[in-house]
């Protein structure tokens, strides 16, 4: 495991992407944005892109900036601290999805212009179950006379699937795992918007029944499409706890604030150890979650042997972390804590739902204690299939 | 609803106390550095009468419920005596239950009356290596041969088997593959140790270091047909008897173990003073000693309603268990917190937290751990499927 240390090009990047958010993504504007139709600035969208955002890692000769995972989890850390709603997440998995088959029919047609913000991308993968496995909600059928391959499947609590352009759809195929680009303009995908108490996120329900797929949309197959699921896997699970690491980090900072501040009985409330005790549990919460995400950043980011076991931890260790710290700013809030007003219940609302999507984080603690005990691989092997082995 | 106790039990709670206040913190640290029975304290508490307090009157006991058993054993705890008091009569004041309720005429005179006056020592032999909480797994046999059975087996777990004159053994006497139920076919006996036939060999533990913990092995150990309880392989039925009664009184040893732990920490904490002032000015020491206290509190509310419900005759295995489980939680973490308070001293054996802490750990595995009493609430009271 090693230690996330930043080149000064990735402390610049950090400095510019909080700086712009700061500016653009204050409390106000999540307010604002959340509620628009889209539920996100599409404006803050476009100047992201334009800064190349969504082309951190994504080589140079395919329109990327050639970096690595390392520079897109900073953006992705800072996202979280200010709880800036937009599709931010699923695209950049999208993305790395398109970048990873380059040759591909679909990264040919989007992977342009979702560099460019003109066209976003969400993502369906299969779901850590609660005994840690994998299971594809969406199985790809061979039927008809010609046997055409038909989508068959219904998910829940996709995270912005309505405002996709392109969903990259993870399947369960005759022959395995497959991967496809199913553009939005196709009839059968009709996503229902689950509303949930966090305005900064927006969930789907898809229900697609015999969508038939399109030869040009196969983004990969076989052994290629396992490897880039399982990616694509361990980025979501990371994305969740890079999120809970931004936002922990920035309740923490609320808490101590007002502690500092606020006076009862003659003094600040952060002299009384009650107060004081509990910003420093939080502030321990906030990190060891950054550790744990750190490790598993380091692990894709550097092709690392153990990226199922950290990115499991880390999503369960940051998204747990997230919630807690978030509970005890609130109690140090006190009353001012529950109003509206105050902003603090946008960031507590974010981290209980980090909580369920991507999986459970009890689904990951299954998962990271299938990958300790050898039963993965073992499982795995015995199937005769290497998916999500920790390797 | 009425929260009080009676004059009765009152008086109860009082003379206890004032007859274990003679046995100190010191007393008890030199008996449990020594790995020493304290036959002092049993012997005044057996000519204080106190042995005799749930036994039948007419075998020269008071005939009283479990409400008072507990308010007994929970003033022995809290004494500073600890577990190594409470284990020491624990037995006594309520183990012979499967006896009162289902032993002969002769086998009650025989023993009974020994039990009040404090000369018969019993212990209790269920636990087995093989079975642990899965009772009806146990193999220590009994083959009736003419007028006795003879018995082979092992036994773990057995308090104060080497301090005992008697054993209460569970045998099975239909092997659990042959019984037509798995609760069918065990057998208990109130039988004596025969030092000849049972090699008794102590266990080196964490705490409780003055009531021995011990393993028996059993090698044809010859029991008359007299010294049955009640009917052959009826023996688990009537130990279920006492299961619930047994978790109140642990309940009530936890509670009182956290209370001295409790109290030894207030004090401490008002007298100690570093930085210029009293350590229990700091929020950091006063609270979780605070929370402590409510957290006991509550705890001994669902006692009190587990025996209320007990001596009235009602179904009371939601509040046992659930007794069971929060006095236990409560009373070890009353004791973590007073070592904690106690800072490095809390780990000499001089300022005794340390003695309570290490008997409090103790309430959350016996007689049965925590997970086990969620097993009960989750499967019997929620109605969810048994999930072990």
């Amino acid at each position: 495991m090693q230690i996330v240390s930043l080149t000064s090009e990735q402390r610049m990047l950090r400095e510019v992407v909080r700086e712009m958010l700061d500016a653009d993504s204050g409390p106000d504007a999540v307010r604002r944005s959340g509620g628009t139709e889209h539920g996100f600035d599409e404006a803050l969208w476009r100047k992201a892109a334009d800064l190349g955002w969504f082309g951190l890692e994504v080589p140079e000769e395919s329109g990327g900036a050639g970096g690595t995972y390392l520079e897109t989890s900073i953006v992705l850390r800072e996202i979280g601290r200010c709880a800036t709603p937009g599709p931010y997440l699923p695209h950049s998995l999208a993305v790395a999805a398109m970048a990873a088959a380059p040759d591909s029919a679909p990264a040919g047609r989007w992977l342009d212009t979702m560099l460019s913000g003109e066209a976003i991308g969400a993502v369906v993968l299969p779901t850590v179950i609660a005994d840690g496995r994998t299971r594809y909600p969406v199985r790809a059928v061979e039927s008809g006379p010609d046997a055409v391959l038909h989508l068959t499947g219904c998910v829940a609590d996709v995270p912005d699937l309505g405002v996709a352009d392109v969903v990259v759809v993870a399947a369960d195929g005759p022959d395995g795992p497959c991967v496809f680009a199913v553009p939005a303009e196709e009839a059968s995908l009709q996503p229902e918007w689950n509303p949930t108490h966090d305005r900064t996120r927006r969930l789907y329900r898809l229900d697609l029944d015999r969508c038939a797929v399109a030869e040009q949309w196969r983004l990969a197959a076989g052994e290629e499409a396992a490897r880039l699921v399982d990616s694509l896997m361990w980025r979501a699970a990371t994305g969740i706890a890079l999120d809970g690491v931004g936002g922990a980090g920035r309740v923490v900072e609320m808490a101590v604030e007002h502690a500092k501040e606020r006076e009862q009985f003659g003094r600040p409330i952060g002299a009384f150890q009650a107060v004081k005790h509990m910003c420093a549990d939080a502030f321990l919460e906030a990190e060891t979650a950054r550790v744990a995400a750190d490790a598993a950043v380091m692990e894709i980011a550097g092709t690392g042997p153990r990226r199922a076991y950290w990115s499991s931890v880390a999503r369960f260790r940051a998204a747990d972390a997230y919630a807690r710290a978030a509970g005890a700013a609130l109690q140090i809030h006190g009353g001012i804590g529950m109003t509206w007003e105050f902003d603090l219940h946008l960031w507590l609302k974010r981290a209980k739902l980090n909580r369920a999507i991507f999986g459970s984080c009890d689904a990951h603690r299954a998962r990271v204690a299938r990958i300790a005990s050898g039963a993965h691989e073992l499982v795995a092997a015995g199937e005769g299939d290497r998916r999500w082995t920790s390797r | 609803m009425d929260f009080a106790l009676t004059e009765d039990q009152e008086t109860i709670r009082r003379s206890v106390a004032d007859l274990v206040r003679r046995f100190d913190d010191h007393y008890w640290r030199e008996k449990d550095r020594g790995h020493e029975f304290p036959a002092e304290f049993y012997e005044a508490i057996a000519r204080g009468g106190w042995l005799g307090l749930t036994i039948p009157e007419e075998y020269g006991g008071h005939g009283l419920g479990i409400t008072e058993a507990t308010l007994l054993l929970e003033e022995v705890a809290r004494s500073g005596g600890g577990m190594n008091a409470a284990s020491a009569i624990h037995l006594s004041i309520f183990g012979m239950h499967p006896v009162v309720v289902h032993g002969s005429d002769e086998l009650k005179r025989r023993t009974l009356p020994r039990i009040v006056s404090g000369d018969l020592h019993v212990c209790f032999g269920v636990t087995e290596p093989g079975a642990g909480l899965d009772t009806t797994r146990i193999t220590t046999f009994a083959r009736r041969d003419g007028d006795s059975y003879v018995v082979n087996g092992r036994k773990v777990w057995i308090s104060k088997a080497l301090e005992s004159e008697k054993i209460l053994l569970l045998t099975r006497t239909t092997r659990r593959e042959e019984a037509a139920r798995r609760t069918d076919g065990l057998t208990l006996f109130l039988t004596d140790l025969d030092r000849a036939h049972v090699d008794i060999r102590p266990i080196r533990k964490m705490g409780r270091n003055a009531v021995s913990s011990n393993e028996l092995f059993i090698d044809d150990l010859r029991v008359p047909v007299e010294d049955r309880v009640g009917e052959e392989g009826r023996g688990f039925t009537y130990l279920l008897d006492g299961l619930n009664p047994e978790r109140m009184l642990i309940a009530a040893e936890a509670l009182g173990i956290g209370r001295v732990a409790l109290e030894k920490a207030a004090r401490y904490g008002t007298e100690r003073e570093v930085f210029d002032r009293p350590i229990g000015m700091n929020q950091g020491i006063q609270f979780p000693l605070a929370d402590a206290l409510a957290r006991l509190d509550a705890a001994e509310l669902v006692l009190r309603k587990a025996t209320w419900l007990y001596d009235g005759g009602r179904p009371c295995g939601r509040e046992a268990n659930t007794a069971k489980y929060l006095c236990a939680d409560a009373g070890f973490s009353a004791a973590d917190r007073a070592l904690q308070t106690h800072g490095g001293m809390g780990y000499a054996e001089e300022y005794d937290v340390a003695r309570y802490f290490r008997e409090a750990r103790l309430m959350k595995i016996a007689p049965v751990s925590q997970e086990m009493v969620l097993n009960y609430l989750g499967s019997h009271v929620l109605g969810m499927p048994r999930s072990y």
